[in-house]
């Protein structure tokens, strides 16, 4: 079985999320890699699988979509901390936006953002987003 | 030797001046009170000059705006001359946008009265605000642009990469290359979009305006639309009155139709049939209101807040759409001096209220 975290990809665009997944397969830098279309969705996969006792790998890497329709990046998170208080804060949420955001608009909505990156996710980025958080060195 | 022209005397030149000038002017000593009064100033006072002159200015002046004229007139009696905008009436006058000046008159040394000169810089006024308006809108308009642009291409730049490391002609080439294909067509829609959208605002202004028969309109709309709403058993009544005209142009009403409608069958309940109430009341003198409302899957309308009618805004996630119609519908309802208003409610419906002048 494969090393590294579960990682739940949030992204509305069939594209990207095709993208994603199929960069961090082919990295082998994860044990699972989830997808959800939406922020109801995404909510849904993190209440099954870390409000309670773990059945499946609770997905301690997020990668979300800032511009999403009906719910957009921030809206999810914000639901997500007022749902879930309790959860332990080892999630790393990484934001991921088409333009690179005011660094000031994020740390003003006081949400836990662990990293903003510009789309596309290269290998690099994956390379340093493991390493430095997870500690396991990745496959190159 | 060459004979000078004539030069009037230096005091009837500036007194035609004080006589003829659009501007306000006033002579006040240190209390404030009025010794001498220009017409412009009777003129916008509508006050003959015995019930000007030896009275307090303030008793022209609204009180909030009577310290900042009672400072200003001390600063000029310090011996400098002070200038200063102010939004005030003056007498019973509508209010205005005042450029001020206050020139102090010094005679050996001393301060002994001060000119007022004050010019109506209204209509800059406005036209600094719109200009604001317009910039702000159109960064925003930019920003907008360049998201929308950057999505399906950073999309493609991440699938192209990823292309040149899959096995020829294997499934994930095949499925890569897919993705590739409708992140560029995405790429192209956006930009048919821009031009659209732009072509709308080059024309703003230019709206020929006649008088469209609303109803003919409406029924080539749904003419129009007919193999669609065929396809998915949808149903229209149009209830506009044969005679009711609206002076508008028509192809923006034909616009707002078919965007309307385009949305009531994109957005219809699966569970019904989908079925759409066109009304419209008024004409002659009065507003016309169109209403149009239907019994599709609706929106959250909390959620949605006030960007209903915004540029690249969506309010369904599982069906298709660029966020581009409302926001067409409200610049051409605009452009014709109109306003537009929605009501939603989720598994009930949405009802579009335009009011066009």
């Amino acid at each position: 079985m494969l090393q590294g975290p579960a990682v739940l990809l949030v992204d509305d665009d069939a594209a990207t999320n095709y993208y994603n997944q199929r960069l961090l397969e082919r990295m082998q830098v994860s044990q699972e890699v989830l997808v959800a279309s939406t922020a109801e969705d995404a909510l849904a996969i993190l209440q099954a699988r870390c409000a309670h006792p773990v059945t499946a790998a609770c997905p301690t890497l997020i990668l979300l979509d800032f511009n999403m329709p009906l719910r957009n990046g921030f809206e999810f998170l914000r639901v997500f901390t007022r749902l879930y208080p309790a959860l332990p804060q080892s999630f790393v949420i990484v934001l991921l936006t088409t333009l690179p955001l005011d660094p000031g608009l994020v740390q003003s909505q006081y949400l836990p953002v662990t990293e903003v990156l510009t789309k596309p996710l290269t290998p690099e980025a994956v390379n340093y987003l493991i390493s430095n958080y997870f500690g396991t060195p990745a496959a190159t | 030797m060459a004979q000078l022209t004539s030069i009037a005397d230096p005091a009837i030149r500036f007194r035609a001046l004080f006589e003829n000038t659009p501007e306000l002017i006033l002579y006040q000593n240190e209390a404030s009170i009025i010794l001498d009064a220009n017409p412009a100033f009777l003129a916008l006072v509508e006050k003959p000059k015995e019930e000007v002159l030896h009275h307090n200015y303030a008793d022209f002046l609204p009180p909030d705006v009577q310290p900042i004229f009672q400072e200003k007139l001390r600063e000029a009696f310090t011996g400098h001359t002070v200038r200063f905008e102010v939004y005030t009436a003056q007498g019973k006058s509508a209010p205005r946008h005042w450029d001020v000046v206050k020139v102090p008159l010094i005679e050996q040394g001393k301060v002994i009265g001060v000119h007022m000169v004050a010019r109506d810089i209204t209509e800059k006024a406005q036209a600094q605000e719109e200009i604001f308006v317009q910039n702000r809108d159109l960064q925003q308009f930019t920003y907008i642009v360049a998201h929308n642009l950057r999505a399906p291409l950073a999309s493609a730049l991440g699938l192209v990469d990823l292309l040149g490391t899959e096995e020829p002609g294997s499934a994930y080439f095949e499925e890569t290359r897919t993705y590739l294909e409708a992140s560029l067509h995405q790429l192209d829609l956006v930009l048919r979009d821009m031009n659209t959208i732009l072509s709308v605002r080059d024309k703003l202004g230019l709206a020929e305006s006649e008088a469209v028969p609303l109803a003919e309109v409406a029924h080539q709309v749904v003419q129009n639309l007919r193999e669609v709403l065929a396809q998915c058993g949808g149903t229209v009544r149009i209830d506009i009155p044969a005679d009711l005209r609206v002076g508008a142009n028509r192809a923006y009403l034909y616009s707002i139709f078919f965007n309307l409608l385009s949305n009531a069958i994109k957005y219809r309940a699966d569970e019904r049939p989908l079925h759409v109430a066109i009304t419209a009341t008024g004409g002659g003198a009065q507003e016309t209101a169109i209403v149009a409302a239907d019994n599709g899957s609706g929106f959250d309308q909390e959620l949605a807040g006030d960007d209903v009618f915004k540029l690249y805004k969506r309010f369904h996630i599982d069906r298709p759409g660029r966020g581009v119609g409302l926001y067409l519908i409200k610049t051409h309802v605009e452009s014709m001096g109109g306003r537009i208003t929605v009501h939603s409610k989720v598994g009930e419906g949405t009802r579009f209220s335009i009011l066009l002048p």
